[in-house]
């Protein structure tokens, strides 16, 4: 069943189409191999795999044909850029991510890399302020006198805090599409809380007024509210996309 | 008896199908193939794959209504896809079988051929 679906995803994969148009063209080719395949094996048991794929046609040329029954709009949405390759090798890249084992792994070496880059920030401003201010007892006092320092460290905020927020929210994503999700879902919502709260304070702190029992409430209410709706963004999303998967992973 | 390919059907694939829904009934796209070489006396030498691209033709011209078999179908391996004939797929054949006619009549007059 394998080698027939390796067959039938390289026809299919590559067809700028939507996946749900593309997982029916998948269904009813595999269905026709597979008839075929049964009766190669009744009439030449030696080898029918390769029989059966004859018997279908040459690849490229079905995959033309099954193009030209895409709606103009929908080939045009799924234009590919800038090769085909590209597109095919990101495809299956996004579904083993998404369901592998790997998705944490990616999640966290993608928000360490954007936060040690935006880092390079407040060192340029730092750096900035020893050659025009002098002193290091003067460096931040000297960020109103210089403008342009000064925005290296808002430049450095705008970055790294949104890049912990993303790496929460693909924390709170990977438990939704996890097999077992509230083994995940409890780290990955204490995470989250913990950099909401941060930011509301860093908020309140911009505000010049200490957090009351009203702003704790606030938050109380308002964060599980926002990881449960995330969470089950990515449920509904995990489910959508579920019978995608075993053809997405299939090596080519 | 010689062959025909995938050359000389193009163009006629679609009616042909069309006429193996009219005179059969509904089936899924196995069965329609299996339906057009019976009906060739095994001379038509169709590559397979060619047969569902004219399916979602017809599909989307609204000429066929096709529809997933039910779960409960006691069959092992993957689902299939049935296809019907819809009245405008029927008038769609009407059309084409006079079409087919006249280019036969007026053709086989000039090569010298009975229709």
């Amino acid at each position: 069943m394998n080698d027939l679906m390796i067959h039938v995803e390289s026809i299919v994969r590559p067809i700028r189409a939507t996946q749900s148009r593309k997982l029916r063209m998948r269904r009813e080719l595999l269905t026709h191999l597979q008839a075929a395949y049964d009766e190669e094996l009744a009439r030449h048991p030696d080898s029918p795999l390769n029989r059966a794929k004859l018997r279908l046609g040459s690849p490229d040329s079905i995959t033309a044909q099954l193009q030209q029954t895409v709606p103009l709009a929908e080939r045009l949405l799924f234009l590919r850029l800038p090769t085909p390759r590209t597109y095919d090798r990101w495809e299956s890249r996004f579904a083993r991510h998404l369901w592998g084992d790997t998705l944490l792994y990616m999640t966290m070496a993608n928000a360490l890399l954007l936060i040690t880059s935006a880092l390079a920030l407040p060192y340029a401003a730092c750096l900035l302020l020893v050659l025009r201010a002098g002193h290091p007892s003067t460096y931040l006092a000297s960020l109103h006198d210089h403008p342009e320092a000064a925005l290296f460290y808002n430049l450095f905020f705008l970055i790294a805090i949104p890049s912990l927020y993303f790496s929460a929210v693909r924390f709170i994503l990977a438990a939704a599409a996890s097999s077992s999700p509230r083994r995940l879902f409890f780290p990955a919502a204490a995470i989250a809380t913990i950099l909401i709260l941060t930011l509301l304070t860093c908020v309140l702190g911009l505000a010049r007024r200490p957090l009351t029992l009203p702003d704790l409430l606030t938050a109380a209410i308002t964060i599980p509210a926002l990881l449960l709706s995330l969470f089950l963004t990515g449920r509904l999303f995990s489910t959508l996309q579920r019978p995608y998967q075993p053809w997405l992973t299939l090596p080519l | 008896m010689p062959s025909i390919t995938g050359d000389s059907l193009r163009g006629h694939l679609e009616t042909l199908i069309l006429s193996v829904l009219k005179r059969s009934g509904e089936a899924h796209g196995f069965e329609i193939l299996k339906r057009l070489e019976s009906a060739g006396s095994g001379a038509l030498n169709l590559k397979e794959g060619s047969l569902y691209p004219a399916l979602y033709r017809l599909e989307r011209a609204g000429q066929v209504k096709a529809e997933w078999e039910s779960n409960s179908t006691p069959r092992r391996g993957p689902r299939r896809r049935i296809y019907r004939l819809t009245p405008k797929g029927a008038r769609r054949l009407e059309a084409a079988r006079n079409e087919f006619q006249n280019f036969v009549t007026i053709v086989g007059g000039i090569l010298g051929t009975t229709a």
